[in-house]
């Protein structure tokens, strides 16, 4: 799973190294626009609908955010 | 179904409605992209508004002299039917809406609202860089703005600047530009020759504004104030801002400097504005 969130935030901004331990939001490397379109990729991605108050920065400003949040929509796989 | 306009309290209510949006397709268009420092401000000031059109949530905020669209929909058919009822509803209102994003999904979001009767004001596209020009020497001219020139700054974006494209500041960002070191102005006595003003993180730098007065053109300002600006995000990995599409002459500057267009634009569309306010 997590290789797969890296490629997606890859393609959303290809500047950037997604693997690093830092705030993606805090370090400018996504903004609010990002993030909109990296909740429409989720979703299609995994065939889920991420709740629109989980919409808020802390929930993508990591891998491991985005992590639990794909789990907290029954993403448990490693795929 | 239609609710009653209401103002918005919290951006909480914001994503209440993303989420009702999207409980009818498990999906969602939107022109609306969370700023939190200045939707905060057009929420304390109560100038934000929130009404339900069928399965699109409008948002509509009161700039100077028109109101600002915003739309959460559940598709391209659902935006169609509720602008139809908003428009028939205050048919009197004069509007702007910003159409972000790229592709196919632009222009058939642009498509639906020029068919509701919207104009094409005008466009933008964004521009980024990794890679900065050599720096030059640092010019005593150019310096950080003080809390004392924000009056001034605020009525340069009141004579030049066109409102309906180029998303005035409030007088509360331009404070806190200030503030934050993130205004550089090109000062000659008691006047303003020229500003930049940026938002910084410690990997992107956005480039918001960046203004020569016309009395002070051909001395080289603007040339000083983005000499200044690289050296203050030589830390940076990205640059980015917006430009007018049609503005070639920046443009052509702009990929002298190393930028290059992204596929992101921003259309302009607006509905009731006269062309001689345009």
């Amino acid at each position: 799973m997590k290789d797969k969130i890296t490629t997606i935030l890859k393609e959303i901004r290809p500047e950037f190294d997604f693997t690093e331990n830092v705030n993606f939001i805090d370090e400018g490397m996504l903004d609010s626009f990002d993030v909109v379109t990296l909740v429409t990729t989720l979703d299609k991605e995994y065939h889920i609908s991420i709740d629109g108050l989980d919409i808020i920065p802390d929930n993508f400003s990591s891998i491991d955010s985005i992590r639990a949040l794909l789990k907290k929509n029954g993403v448990h796989n490693e795929s | 179904m239609m609710t009653d306009l209401k103002v918005v309290k919290h951006m909480d209510e914001i994503q209440v409605a993303i989420q009702s949006v999207k409980n009818y397709h498990k999906s969602f268009l939107t022109n609306f992209f969370p700023e939190p420092f200045k939707h905060g401000i057009w929420i304390k000031k109560n100038e934000l508004a929130l009404i339900m059109v069928s399965e699109t949530y409008f948002l509509i905020y009161s700039d100077d002299g028109f109101k600002r669209l915003f739309y959460i929909s559940s598709g391209l058919t659902e935006l169609t039917e509720s602008l139809d009822i908003l428009k028939n509803k205050y048919h009197d209102e004069k509007y702007v809406a910003d159409l972000v994003g790229k592709g196919d999904l632009l222009n058939d979001v642009c498509s639906v609202l020029l068919n509701t009767g919207f104009n094409l004001y005008s466009s933008l596209t964004r521009m980024s860089s990794t890679n900065y020009p050599a720096l030059k020497a640092i010019d005593p001219c150019v310096d950080f703005a003080d809390i004392s020139e924000v009056l001034l700054v605020d009525s340069l974006f009141k004579q030049y600047f066109d409102k309906y494209t180029e998303q005035l500041p409030l007088i509360e960002e331009l404070k806190n530009w200030i503030e934050k070191k993130q205004m550089l102005v090109y000062s000659s006595g008691k006047e303003i020759g020229g500003f930049l003003i940026f938002d910084k993180t410690s990997s992107t730098a956005y480039l918001r504004y960046w203004f020569v007065h016309p009395n002070f053109r051909d001395l080289k300002i603007g040339s000083k104030l983005i000499n200044q600006f690289f050296i203050e995000n030589k830390d940076v990995i990205r640059i980015l801002f917006w430009v007018i599409e049609t503005n070639e002459n920046a443009i052509k500057r702009y990929r002298h400097y190393g930028f290059h267009a992204e596929e992101l634009r921003d259309i302009v569309l607006t509905y009731n504005i006269p062309l001689n306010e345009r």
